[in-house]
């Protein structure tokens, strides 16, 4: 009997499903034998794909991970058309299943995900799409903000009263739906309840060199010590907030100026070593810009004071217990604005006052203090008032009686500029001039176009006081911007001894196709930015360099080594020394073994990024 | 009388200098037979927003342009001028200021784009730490037939990329050229400075060999003649793919992301049609500022035409008074130039062009279907749009004698691709035909470039060029 294609397909398809319900946790025959049979019926591979998202779909919440291994396994060996087949409805099938899992699968799935986003060496582009990613990481970014705030909501006691207080993530009708998510009881099922946290999402909120991560922000602690962890902490859920407020008012300028602050300031305070003082002011900052959004995010609140009671308990079904359990009890007394509010709260019904949240800025400062999360327990205003300016080193904004105004943006900008805590790229006199720009004067706007600012062409010429004497451009007097003009005039060099040396003649070339022209970012340049990073100087893609080209080469050549994935767990857990990520394992198929590619080990057995060794000379 | 070296303005060969004081500028125009030789001696100055070096001789040909500078300058020139002339009420202070309102909005981006920052401090990703994407402004120029749009539009490009932005530039008319020739659409990122001496086209395109100044690159689309009314629908279609082009590099560089984009718009603003072209503009390439240059009533128009738009920022400037009105005469000369430079390049930085002979058999032309039974549809009652959804926009050329002297667009598409994929296609570049020979079935063509006839689609427009 002849059996059509379309049978012999749909034979394929049941019988891999069948193979997938195997798969109930990570094992790596499995998967790999599940690889090769994809890598084998390449012809199948449409309903391939589609037995594999069916199967992440519908299968146990707790099987999910090790099928999203096998998609991973064979997009990454096999690679098309099954990349493209999944990428298709991988937003879908991958936040589908993110919904369903428990914090520790989560945040499997973060270092899944992380993996997708690095280029794939034969290819140097990440394993799909651009935009696909791009969509999931936003996801991911929202749930992971929101779980956020979820917790800071744990920390609140609102034993009794908490089912009539919305939690923060927790949003009506027309209001930003992406908050919603995390909250939603449809997708968080009472059952999938994790038992314990391990992990969950506190290692996710880690700063780079602290311990304890996110933890750390809630553990009780002095006020005083204010880290690195519990500012970048403050500072994503400031971001999370100016983010919410743009989306509200798309045209707010200042909120705009406010959010890019606030995102250079995580990269500066993650990054860089910073000193007590340091950290001090920039807390006061914060502080004050906690309270102004604070009360942005209360008074709209209040607009939907109705949404507050449906929030059933089992939302926060797979927060952090732990959390939970150290809980201090304090229901928030009416009206708690006013403490941090420099200016009166607006007027509202008081009825919808009754079910308020406390202030915002109370939930961010409150777990740092000790005071609030070991004693306060139904503190009235005035005590909470004591009890904070007991604190020292706690700035209040009640006590600097400072208009919270929309320059406050402004204002944080510049002073964390003069403090030399924003590299704006100028050096610091011309960080006054830049303060001038980002000034609440300069606008968009007819008023502002019309009136002649001399003043501000210092921007135009001063702030770039070094000159290209051959073609005129300027360059800023900065560390870095002294080498973007050496390897441009290294340029000039070249460009010139080539003419000078190359006597054919010049014809007009093709122009770039779409694909070469949207990749071209490096070819536009003379000096590239990456290489005035590295601190090397080989700059120049006047017709193709040399030293770049071998360079690539050499990458692409270091990036295919592998070695076995080590048998030892400690090691399989250590990261890249110069990178510190992970290394990833996959399946060879030369070597019919799990390997990590890109991996180079020393002679003592420390295991290096291919790439990283060669980038820092080791190799 | 003539007496030599009695200092008589003999227009060939004197050396004459001119002092500009701050804040005014000295305009002039240089015939397309002549060569103006100009040299910066003191202070600084500008061309359309690109800055001038102090010493090198800087050559122009077929030039209306005006020096700008912000504090003076002293300038020394020599050659043969059609018209010079001071003043001292110049536009630029205007237009710099709305540069620095669009810098605000870029150096906000520029701090909100995750992305962007890593890749500028080379720090790297920060678990835990939100990723966030930002762009700058996306700016669309509107304005009356010579007000000053595509100056503007360098002036504002230029003063980003000496800031060090890179934002990207489009052309959206296809009478004048970005960087490619008449008849196109085009964009293309200026990470490195224009090139003063070819204004007139935004700088150059690469060559095969080095340039004093880095040549940039353009993604071109062709649409075939020097008005979009001349065939609506298609022009939209070139526009939007190009719209494609811009938005998927916006994607993936995220320092053109937070620059933002400039964007030159035609000059017909016929409310029925041009208000129309004005929405799609707008919607494909996600504008977010609109400047109006000199025209009030545009202004409002689009002021309220917007009004409900919480992102759309619309303003206006004034007409620069130094704006120069041509005709058709010289859109003509000036084209013809455009494509004589393609080929040959200018007389300082010569090119060489190569003849081909070919069988017409190999030669796949097409042209854009030209819809004369359609009248546009925005004059349409509405819910009658009149859709072409059948009609393809291409139609198959017969290679004849027709061709003689055509400018053909070769695109990035091959002959067995469906209409619809080349009508999509960008263009690769140009080729000019010699000669017809339809008894011997050959062809003869002049490429920019020594290879073989490239054995890809053609498309021909409206354009000829006479040697
Ligand atoms: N300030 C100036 N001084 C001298 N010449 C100028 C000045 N501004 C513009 N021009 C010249 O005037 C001519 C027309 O200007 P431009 O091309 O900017 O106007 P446009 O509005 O784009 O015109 P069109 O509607 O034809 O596209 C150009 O040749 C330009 O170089
Ligand atoms: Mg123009
Ligand atoms: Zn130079
Ligand atoms: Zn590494």
């Amino acid at each position: 009997m002849v059996t059509s294609l379309q049978e012999e397909l749909e034979d394929i398809r049941q019988e891999y499903a069948t193979s997938l319900e195997e798969l109930t946790f990570n094992s790596k025959p499995i998967i790999s034998n599940l690889t090769i049979i994809a890598q084998e019926n390449m012809q199948a591979a449409e309903v391939i794909a589609r037995a594999i998202e069916d199967h992440i779909g519908k299968c146990a919440p707790g099987h999910k991970l090790p099928v999203l291994y096998l998609l991973d396994s064979i997009c990454k060996n096999v690679g098309s058309p099954y990349t493209t087949l999944f990428g298709r409805n991988l937003y879908r099938t991958f936040t589908g299943a993110y919904t369903l899992v428990n914090d520790s699968i989560r945040k499997k799935m973060h270092e899944l995900f992380k993996t997708w986003k690095q280029p794939v060496p034969s290819t140097g582009q990440p394993l799909f799409a651009h935009e696909t990613l791009r969509r999931i990481e936003s996801y991911l970014t929202k749930a992971m903000s929101a779980v956020l705030e979820i917790q800071q909501q744990h920390q609140q006691a609102r034993p009794p009263s908490f089912r009539s207080t919305p939690p923060l993530g927790q949003t009506g009708p027309g209001q930003e739906p992406s908050r919603s998510y995390p909250a939603s009881s449809a997708s968080v099922p009472a059952s999938m309840a994790p038992s314990t946290s391990a992990g969950g999402y506190d290692s996710y909120f880690q700063a780079p060199d602290t311990g304890s991560g996110y933890k750390s922000y809630a553990e009780v602690k002095p006020a005083s010590a204010i880290t690195k962890a519990s500012l970048t902490a403050d500072l994503s859920m400031l971001i999370e907030l100016t983010r919410e407020k743009i989306e509200d008012h798309p045209a707010d300028v200042d909120a705009a100026t406010q959010l890019s602050a606030l995102t250079q300031l995580y990269q500066i305070v993650s990054t860089s070593e910073l000193s007590g003082s340091q950290l001090q002011t920039i807390k006061t900052e914060l502080d004050v810009l906690a309270n102004d959004l604070g009360r942005y995010k209360s008074n709209k609140r209040k607009a939907h004071p109705d949404h507050s009671i449906l929030s059933p308990p089992s939302k926060r079904a797979w927060n952090s217990p732990q959390l939970d359990q150290q809980v201090p009890v304090w229901t928030p007394p009416v009206a708690t604005q006013p403490v941090y509010a420099s200016t009166p709260p607006p007027a509202v019904n008081s009825l919808s006052i009754a079910g308020l949240q406390p202030d915002l800025l109370a939930q961010l400062l409150i777990p740092q203090m000790p005071q609030q999360q070991q004693q306060p327990q139904y503190v009235n205003n005035s005590a909470l008032t004591a009890a904070l300016a007991g604190i020292p080193g706690l700035v209040l904004p009640v006590q600097q009686s400072r208009q919270v105004s929309a320059n406050d943006a402004a204002a944080l900008l510049a002073s964390l500029m003069s403090a030399g805590l924003i590299n704006t790229g100028l050096s610091k006199p011309e960080n006054k001039m830049l303060e001038k720009l980002m000034g609440s004067d300069v606008e968009l706007s007819n008023k502002f176009i019309q009136k002649p600012r001399s003043d501000l062409v210092v921007l135009l010429y001063d702030s770039l006081p070094l000159l290209c004497s051959t073609c005129g451009r300027r360059f800023a007097d900065t560390e870095r911007d002294r080498k973007v003009r050496d390897a441009h005039l290294d340029w000039h060099f070249r460009v010139n001894k080539r003419l000078r040396d190359d006597s054919r003649g010049q014809s007009r070339s093709w122009y770039l196709g779409e694909e070469a022209w949207i990749q071209s970012a490096d070819a536009d340049a003379d000096v590239n930015p990456d290489d005035i990073n590295d601190g090397k100087d080989k700059a120049g893609t006047d017709g193709g360099d040399v030293n770049n080209a071998e360079l690539a080469k050499k990458m692409q050549e270091v990036s295919q080594r592998y070695i076995s994935t080590p048998k030892d767990a400690a090691v399989v857990n250590t990261p890249c020394p110069i990178c510190m990520e992970k290394f990833k394992s996959v399946w060879n198929e030369k070597a019919e073994d799990w390997v990590w590619m890109n991996a180079v080990q020393n002679s003592n057995g420390k295991i290096y990024h291919g790439t990283c060794a060669l980038e820092c000379g080791l190799i | 009388m003539d007496l030599p070296g009695f200092g008589h303005e003999s227009k060939n060969s004197n050396i004459n200098t001119i002092s500009l004081s701050a804040e005014s500028e000295w305009r002039f125009e240089v015939g397309a037979d002549a060569t103006v030789n100009i040299k910066i001696l003191e202070g600084n100055a500008e061309i359309f927003g690109t800055e001038l070096a102090l010493g090198p001789t800087y050559h122009f040909t077929a030039a209306k342009l005006s020096i700008y500078t912000w504090r003076g300058c002293q300038i020394e020139w020599e050659g043969e001028l059609l018209a010079e002339y001071i003043s001292d009420e110049s536009a630029m202070p205007m237009y710099a200021n709305l540069h620095f309102a669009l810098e605000k909005l870029r150096a906000q981006a520029a701090g909100t784009d995750t992305q962007y920052i890593r890749k500028e401090t080379g720090a790297t990703a920060t678990p835990g730490q939100p990723e966030t994407e930002a762009e700058g402004p996306k700016v669309l120029i509107i304005g009356p037939r010579f007000s000053g749009k595509t100056s503007l539009a360098k002036i504002l490009t230029a003063y980003a990329s000496k800031m060090g932005r890179s934002p990207i530039a489009v052309s959206l008319d296809p009478k004048e050229s970005l960087l490619s020739l008449p008849g196109t659409v085009s964009a293309a990122s200026f990470a490195t400075m224009m090139d003063v001496e070819e204004m007139e086209t935004w700088g150059s395109s690469a060559t095969t060999g080095p340039m004093h100044i880095p040549p940039k690159n353009p993604i071109v689309y062709y649409f075939g003649s020097d008005s979009p009314t001349d065939n609506i629908p298609f022009y939209k279609a070139v526009m939007n793919r190009l719209s494609l082009a811009v938005s998927s590099r916006i994607a993936v560089d995220p320092k053109a992301r937070i620059s933002g984009t400039i964007i030159d718009a035609t000059g017909i603003l016929d409310p029925k049609v041009g208000y129309d072209l004005i929405d799609t503009i707008a919607a494909d390439f996600s504008v977010n500022v609109i400047v109006t240059v000199g025209n009030e009533r545009l202004y409002n128009d689009l002021l309220k035409r917007y009004q409900s738009r919480k992102d759309m920022n619309v303003v206006k400037v004034q007409r620069s008074g130094g704006v120069v009105e041509t005709d058709a005469t010289y859109l003509r000369s000036m084209q013809q130039r455009l494509f004589k430079q393609y080929f040959y390049g200018k007389p300082a930085s010569p090119l060489s062009a190569f003849t081909v002979t070919t069988d017409i058999s190999a030669f796949t032309v097409y042209k854009r279907a030209e819809q004369a039974r359609l009248v546009s549809s925005s004059v349409l009652p509405i819910g009658s749009e009149v859709t072409s959804a059948k009609e393809s926009l291409l139609t198959k050329t017969v290679v004849s004698a027709i061709l003689q002297n055509s400018i053909l667009a070769l695109l990035y598409a091959n002959p067995n691709d469906t209409e619809d994929d080349i009508a999509e296609s960008s263009v690769m570049g140009f080729v000019h035909v010699l000669d017809v020979d339809e008894t011997k079935k050959k062809l003869k063509v002049l490429m920019p470039i020594k290879s073989r006839l490239p054995a890809q689609v053609y498309l021909m427009g409206n354009y000829h060029y006479m040697e």
